[in-house]
């Protein structure tokens, strides 16, 4: 009995000493779902605070939106003190999907924000980061679900989208920070003012029948989803430095291995004046990414192997037939290329490297002395990089063959 | 009388109260406070030596008269004799008290029989508490032989088969004829139970202790004036109900009988499915006042010689005053009775007891009890049913993994959700957790509460849906959960989230086979539940260590609880997977049979054989 006594006290303590505390209920949690971050006169932070509807979503848009707070304060960490004041209930950020940054308080530098989030254990490290133009807790206000239930899954089904938006989440955006061979990156975001004006953005090649677009320029108007996500904004360190467009962003997409599959318009090589041609692009295999110096001079060899699948063509030309293919092939191959190629010279003009070219450089240096010396970003931006894309027609739809119109 | 009058007399009983004068209500006395131990010594050794001193003298005495009168007449040692006997006779009357003492301190059945009938009655009637106990029968009769001898035939009314007695007993003794042969006669009574009582099994006995042990059973004695020997007549005819189907154990496809109340039936029902020499049934005796025979099954150049000692050493080693049902037993011989895990299997099947033997385990079978306890098990064996082996192999793995995850779920279900929704919130999805707490956001109880008061009514229902009656008890439980669960959450009582919970593990507790294990299982699940409610998933996962830690050090019968796993022995396919019936090779390793091969490694040998038709052969 003793000898029991002797094993089962030290085992109660062990219980009790490294057990869980803290237990909270439900309804005594307040679930913060997106902060907003704003740049304030004086050096300060607008935290906009959105907490999830404690009854569960609503069926009214307003009463899905939950409760947002925004309040003004010189660091984040304060924000949580004082929003507490205003609350019944005990914050709770574990389930916090999106941190949602303005233009201006990007540009200005996020590092003092990162230093809050990344360090506490209640943010998870696949919380979303979102740049948006304009302010931040206007977009939280006007960014209300229509097909969605919850705003949290709205930003999930949003960002799990890889073509003209990349996801960055407080992991990738921190490991590409810290690293040095990447520049970090974050999905831009903005309100449309719906009125339909066309706001195209950026260079358009010769084959390209569709336009680039950054968030906020597509031409819409009657829908009720206010917000859209397209394009990326490029970081230097922690400052944002430019914007690259929907187009910039498929490239990043490409380069980044990230791509899975997209739709594409070419312009008609045969007729290019007025017929186009819809296709999907799927990538054969990741891009094969070589990097050596020629004679100091960093030089990148890129090859990007895709697929298409034809979906229409106007002119009704059989590009499935082996003689057309050929010129089918090559049209959307340069497309690509042109397009890369334009998102390098921006990102090499803006010295910002999203897609982590450097780290293909690592190998390249011998000593980590060297490493640690090497500014890698600079030296991408003198880099001569090569690409080679090719495509093949590997599906041409339901069609086989286009037969021409049969006449009497 | 007038109303006044009525009046006053009314008032006068209220405020004059007198308790009526009946006499007073029944009270059961308390007992004086008696020491739980056995009752002292009353004589001493001191006197048993006198005693013997003296039986001794006797002796001598007796055999120096035998020699003094076998020889011629000697006056001076006859007068010897005559003094010696005197002497005797003084010190007889001074040990009378002693021997009396110790006549009285022996008991009834362990005394002779007499050679007188009336002294024999006498010790029938203050064994069996006649006449006030009107179960015993002592028919009395004469046997017409050379000289007639009184004899009586001694049964039990109830448990014993008239018929036999009427025609195998009384009608052979009393229309014997003329015989001219004496009972006293060496061999006289050997002779008369061999000629002319046709029963199957007859016995000689000299002790009351033989006599009373089987007519208990339902035998007959016959007692005989002047013998002291008594026959003993097997006569066993008591009301019994046939083998039924299975009421616990259900199965589609496996047999449909099962075990009755008769320990002989169910002996031969295990054997009906056993037909080999090599089964042996002990019978073993249990219980100081109810003297219930149990059976001891196995198959004997299978088990391992050292189960069937101690199983029996066991046994023997219970001193209690009744047992009358196998659970109780069970919970007797068990290696760890404390704890709530069953560590033997009770079943009403006698296909289960049959392939248990088949393996090397052994099996008690209690008279009375529709159930045999089957040892030793391990922890896989209660989550088996008999129709495992009856599916295919595949659909028989699915069931058992089946039943595993129920048990899990049953264990962990309502401790997980509580753990993570007080402790562990971001463990979930946000939208799963935001559903949990819109869903909680009326309910004005904590979770914990919201848990234990379903479980609470749950139990309910299912302890009352067992008591009450027929059909009404499974109707009631069904239609209760439902109405209760809506009621409760139209209430705000709970929320939907937690009955929903609720609700599987209950239906997770069904799909445990054995009933003592579900018990365990759902007391385990409370523990883990305030574990979890105290200490978060750090609790739950303490817990599981501890019941991992306490099922390993668990033995059933001496054979390790959690083996074939822990300890790791060889595998032979029948413990959470099941194989295909033709590779299960070995017998259970962990029991250590005599002979471990169940088949040989092609077991199967009509496909290693021609089938007799040539290729091409279509006739």
């Amino acid at each position: 009995m003793l000898f029991a006594f002797k094993i089962a006290i030290p085992v109660i303590l062990l219980f009790i000493c490294t057990g869980c505390y803290g237990a909270k209920e439900t309804d005594s949690v307040a679930y913060v779902i997106a902060h907003g971050v704003d740049k304030a006169p004086g050096g300060k932070l607008t935290i906009t605070t959105q907490i999830a509807p404690p009854a569960g979503p609503g069926k009214s848009e307003q009463e899905n939106i939950g409760v947002i707070d925004t309040i003004t304060i010189p660091s984040s960490g304060q924000n949580r003190t004082l929003i507490s004041s205003t609350l019944s209930r005990t914050l709770n950020s574990t389930h916090l999907t999106a941190i949602i940054i303005s233009e201006e308080a990007a540009r200005a530098g996020i590092a003092p924000i990162l230093a809050f989030f990344s360090r506490n254990r209640e943010f998870r490290d696949s919380i979303y980061f979102i740049v948006v133009p304009g302010s931040a807790a206007d977009y939280i206000q006007k960014n209300t679900s229509r097909l969605n239930l919850t705003i949290s899954r709205l930003y999930e089904n949003y960002l799990t989208k890889k073509n003209y938006s990349l996801p960055s989440t407080l992991h990738t955006f921190y490991t590409s920070f810290k690293n040095n061979g990447s520049s970090p990156y974050i999905t831009y975001s903005a309100v449309n003012p719906r009125t339909g004006e066309d706001k195209s953005a950026g260079y358009k090649t010769p084959q390209q029948k569709s336009t680039p677009y950054i968030a906020g320029g597509i031409p819409r108007a009657g829908t009720k989803t206010a917000i859209e996500f397209l394009g990326l904004a490029v970081f230097k360190d922690d400052k944002m430095v430019g914007v690259l467009n929907s187009e910039e962003t498929r490239a990043v997409s490409l380069l980044r291995g990230e791509f899975s599959w997209g739709y594409l318009g070419v312009v008609d090589p045969l007729a290019p004046q007025k017929d186009f041609i819809s296709l999907k692009v799927y990538t054969y295999n990741k891009p094969k990414i070589t990097a050596y110096f020629n004679n100091k001079a960093p030089v990148f060899t890129v090859k990007l192997k895709l697929e298409l699948e034809v979906l229409g063509i106007t002119s009704g030309t059989s590009y499935e037939k082996p003689e057309y293919r050929r010129l089918l092939e090559t049209q959307v191959a340069d497309l690509l290329k042109e397009q890369i190629l334009s998102m390098l010279k921006h990102t090499q003009a803006l010295g910002t490297d999203p897609v982590g070219f450097g780290l293909y450089l690592r190998p390249q240096l011998d000593t980590t002395a060297e490493l640690s010396k090497a500014d890698l970003t600079e030296l991408y931006q003198q880099a001569d990089i090569q690409i080679d894309v090719t495509a093949k027609m590997r599906r041409t739809g339901l069609i086989w063959q286009t037969t021409p119109k049969r006449n009497g | 009388m007038n109303i006044f009058t009525k009046n006053f007399k009314a008032l006068k009983q209220i405020v004059l109260y007198e308790p009526p004068k009946d006499p007073p209500p029944f009270v059961l006395a308390e007992a004086e406070r008696s020491n739980d131990t056995p009752a002292p010594v009353t004589s001493s050794l001191a006197q048993y030596e006198a005693l013997l001193r003296y039986a001794h003298r006797l002796a001598d005495t007796i055999e120096k008269s035998l020699t003094a009168l076998k020889q011629p007449y000697q006056a001076d040692k006859i007068a010897a004799l005559k003094l010696e006997i005197a002497a005797l006779e003084k010190q007889q009357d001074k040990l009378s008290p002693v021997l009396e003492t110790y006549s009285l301190s022996q008991s009834p059945a362990n005394q002779e029989i007499s050679t007188s009938m009336e002294e024999n009655k006498l010790t029938l009637e203050k064994l069996y508490n006649l006449p006030d106990n009107q179960d015993l029968i002592i028919r009395r009769l004469t046997i017409p032989a050379q000289p007639p001898v009184d004899a009586a035939l001694v049964f039990i009314d109830g448990i014993s088969d008239k018929n036999t007695i009427n025609l195998a007993i009384l009608q052979p003794l009393m229309l014997l004829g003329k015989r001219d042969k004496s009972l006293f006669q060496k061999a006289g009574l050997e002779e008369l139970l061999a000629e002319y009582l046709p029963g199957n099994q007859v016995k000689l006995v000299h002790t009351f202790g033989d006599i009373t042990s089987a007519i208990n059973m339902g035998d007959t004695a016959i007692l005989f004036d002047g013998l002291s020997q008594a026959a003993l007549i097997e006569t066993k005819g008591q009301e019994h109900r046939g083998p039924d189907r299975p009421t616990l154990e259900q199965s589609v496809r496996g047999s449909q009988s099962a075990f009755t109340e008769t320990l002989r039936v169910n002996t031969g029902l295990v054997r009906t499915l056993l037909r080999t020499s090599d089964l042996t049934t002990e019978m073993l005796t249990v219980g100081t006042r109810s003297n219930t025979l149990c059976a001891v099954m196995y198959l004997k150049s299978i088990i391992n010689p050292e189960l069937v000692v101690e199983a029996k050493r066991r046994l023997q080693g219970i001193t209690t005053d009744a047992v009358t049902q196998a659970g109780m037993l069970q919970l007797l011989m068990m290696d760890q009775p404390i704890l709530p895990y069953p560590q033997a299997l009770s079943t009403e099947r006698p296909d289960r007891v049959a392939a248990a033997l088949a393996e090397g385990r052994l099996a008690i079978l209690v008279d009375g009890s529709p159930f045999a306890i089957v040892a030793p098990i391990s922890f896989f064996t209660l989550l088996h049913v008999a129709e495992d082996f009856s599916l295919p192999w595949v659909a028989g793995s699915f069931a058992r993994i089946l039943r595993l995850l129920g048990t899990l779920i049953n264990v962990l279900l309502p401790a997980m959700y509580l753990a993570i929704s007080y402790f562990h919130q971001e463990a979930l999805p946000t939208d799963l957790i935001l559903a949990i707490g819109a869903a909680r956001e009326k309910v004005p109880f904590p979770a914990f509460v919201e848990i234990a008061s379903m479980e609470f009514a749950f139990e309910l229902l299912r302890e009352g849906g067992i008591r009450i009656p027929g059909l009404l008890g499974s109707t009631i439980g069904i239609v209760g959960a439902i109405i209760l669960g809506q009621a409760a959450v139209a209430a705000n009582i709970v929320s939907p989230i937690t009955v929903v919970i609720i609700a599987v593990t209950g239906l997770a507790s069904f799909a445990i086979p054995d009933y003592s294990l579900s018990f365990a299982i759902r007391l385990t699940r409370f523990v883990f539940e305030l574990l979890a409610a105290m200490l978060g998933l750090i609790g739950v996962s303490g817990g599981i260590i501890t019941i991992i830690v306490l099922l390993c050090s668990m033995k059933s019968l001496g054979v390790p609880y959690m083996a074939p796993l822990a300890p790791k022995t060889r595998y032979g396919y029948d413990a959470i997977l099941r194989g295909p019936n033709a590779a299960q090779e070995l017998r259970p390793d962990e029991l250590s049979p005599q002979d471990i091969r169940r088949q040989p490694t092609v077991s199967l040998r009509w496909t290693k054989q021609a089938s007799g038709k040539k290729k091409g052969d279509k006739s």
